[in-house]
């Protein structure tokens, strides 16, 4: 179905309020910006070793009395980063690269760290830093936990399982990934090390069925590993510069990583094959001398909630929107110095975050999928692509299900 | 507000003079040695040759003396800060010769030294972009990785004999 290109409205920006001395310092960048799962908190690693914890939604009534403005001017409504009650922030010490958060069972059977009184669940949110150690908060009061050591270089990103069993992974500059299990008692929460990468990890993506995990690196191939063995599946080949982020899609069944060779390559994890390859260039690709490159890098890629479109952020100062149908971007939307994108988990926004520690939202095209598409992702959420094939339904059918065919 | 502000400026300054930022940029060493080492850095840059032209980097004004800041971080580290004017507004080439500065940095510094590298305001028409990317490690690796920027950078880094 066509829709005509809606341009991502520019819905709030956040800057950090810190003296202006110290902008565009060294590690004045947002590297991460991510959601709770439930889509009440966000936090925000607003450079200089800072995270701020949102409450979401924003202040309601600073946006709404901007939005009949907005509507036809496309204004943005600049909401500075006030200090509002319930805004925590998180004094790290060091670079904040990781983010993520998990809800934290209630302490009914375990009372330890002085979590909350039982019966009310609370969130944790787990930081990736400079030096390899892993900060993990409680979200509710801002409050320390505790510290996850073992990696020897920076955490690049950190990855829940989505189904709240308290497993964490997290990828390094230190070239591996580590599996830690929160649940445990005691000091030694480090499960597994997963070896095998050559270069620095960038990032590790845990599939919402929480069977595979894909870690993307400084080298050309993505890694897929099996979260029930933490053994590697297979290497994912296909790119020809450093692969930096990776995303599942919400049924399982797709992946997408992306490069700055400016491809996002959209897999089958359980077979392994190319599905599509999204170009960012415009232009033929430029001749190899002195690269331009910079231009059209990609920085992040994140699907949308209900798994029909990506958002991608690139160096060539565009944020992206792919209908997964088609081949080309339904909408673009300028922004500069981009480093990473995340979905709000109910969908119809995104977050973006900048290298110079600035946060914007974006509104994102809304759609209903359609009875076709939910049928295919209620059945892939717990069918894998080879399960599918066996099915003895109609050819035409099953490269629908097994998204040959959109 | 202005009571929260303080505070945050206050938390804020912490946070910095914790992370060794906040000393870096206010004279802690002598600032006789740190000249010294601004000379220093300046004599290995200068020879770098221009991904384009036979000449070097400071034949052809790119960089000079002035141009580099050093600043005593740490026992034995500095931070050195060099802002360069590329001689054409072309994106690709102002990022190669960041690329040349930093790897024979790397290479030939005998101190422990942190890297910034900055495009002189005014002498670039995407300098913003460009001025974050050259300080990017992640882009640098990966740039590395590219026989043919290797290539060129290795032309540009050596001294001819």
């Amino acid at each position: 179905p066509s829709c005509s290109p809606v341009e991502p409205l520019l819905l709030a920006e956040l800057k950090p309020g810190r003296p202006q001395q110290y902008d565009w310092k060294a590690s004045c960048e947002t590297w991460s910006v991510a959601f709770s799962p439930d889509g009440t908190w966000f936090a925000w690693s607003q450079g200089h070793c800072i995270v701020k914890l949102i409450p979401w939604p924003l202040e309601e009534a600073e946006l709404s009395c901007k939005a009949s403005e907005r509507k036809n001017r496309g204004i943005k409504a600049d909401v500075r980063g006030r200090g509002g009650s319930k805004e925590k922030t998180l004094e790290c010490g060091q670079i904040v690269w990781g983010l993520a958060f998990s809800p934290w069972p209630p302490s009914g059977a375990k009372e330890r760290d002085g979590l909350r009184a039982p019966g009310q669940s609370c969130l944790i949110l787990a930081t990736g830093l400079n030096d390899g150690q892993i900060k993990v908060w409680e979200v509710q009061t801002g409050h320390f936990l505790f510290n996850l050591s073992g990696h020897l270089d920076v955490v690049r990103d950190l990855s829940f399982t989505p189904n709240g069993s308290l497993i964490l992974v997290s990828a390094s500059r230190d070239k591996t990934l580590r599996i830690w299990d929160l649940s445990r008692d005691g000091a030694s929460k480090q499960v597994q090390v997963l070896s095998g990468h050559r270069q620095w990890v960038y990032c590790c993506s845990i599939s919402p069925d929480c069977s595979m995990l894909c870690s993307a690196a400084g080298e050309k191939s993505a890694f897929l590993w099996s979260m029930r063995s933490y053994t590697l599946i297979r290497k994912l080949e296909g790119h020809q510069s450093s692969v930096v982020s990776c995303d599942f899609s919400p049924d399982s069944a797709l992946l997408v990583t992306a490069s700055y060779d400016t491809c996002v390559i959209m897999w089958d994890p359980y077979t392994g094959e190319q599905l599509r390859t999204l170009r960012h260039v415009l232009l033929p690709p430029a001749l190899d001398y002195g690269g331009d490159i910079h231009v059209s890098s990609l920085r992040s890629v994140c699907f949308s909630p209900e798994g029909l479109y990506l958002a991608t952020v690139a160096d060539d100062r565009l944020l992206r929107i792919w209908d997964l149908e088609l081949r080309t971007p339904v909408a673009f939307a300028p922004m500069t110095n981009g480093l990473c994108c995340v979905y709000f988990p109910h969908g119809g926004f995104i977050a973006t975050g900048t290298r110079d520690g600035h946060v914007q939202f974006w509104s994102a095209p809304k759609v209903l999928s359609s009875l076709k598409h939910l049928c295919r992702k209620a059945l892939r959420t717990f069918l894998t692509t080879y399960q599918v094939l066996a099915l003895p339904i109609p050819k035409k059918m099953k490269e629908f299900l097994t998204y040959r065919t959109f | 507000m202005s009571l929260v502000s303080g505070l945050l400026s206050h938390t804020l300054g912490r946070v910095l003079w914790l992370s060794g930022l906040h000393s870096g940029y206010h004279a802690q060493g002598s600032p006789a040695m740190e000249q010294d080492r601004a000379l220093e850095v300046y004599d290995i840059i200068r020879t770098i040759r221009d991904p384009e032209k036979p000449n070097t980097l400071e034949e052809l004004e790119v960089v000079t003396e002035s141009c580099v800041e050093v600043h005593e971080i740490g026992e034995d580290e500095y931070l050195v800060i060099i802002r360069f004017t590329p001689t054409v507004p072309h994106c690709s080439l102002a990022t190669l010769i960041g690329l040349c500065l930093r790897i024979k940095l790397q290479r030939c510094l005998p101190f422990k030294h942190k890297l910034e590298i900055y495009i002189s305001e005014g002498a670039h028409s995407t300098e913003e972009d460009i001025n974050k990317q050259i300080n990017d490690k992640e882009r640098v690796a990966a740039a590395m990785e590219n026989p043919n920027l290797r290539e060129i950078v290795e032309q540009c880094v050596t001294e001819p004999d």
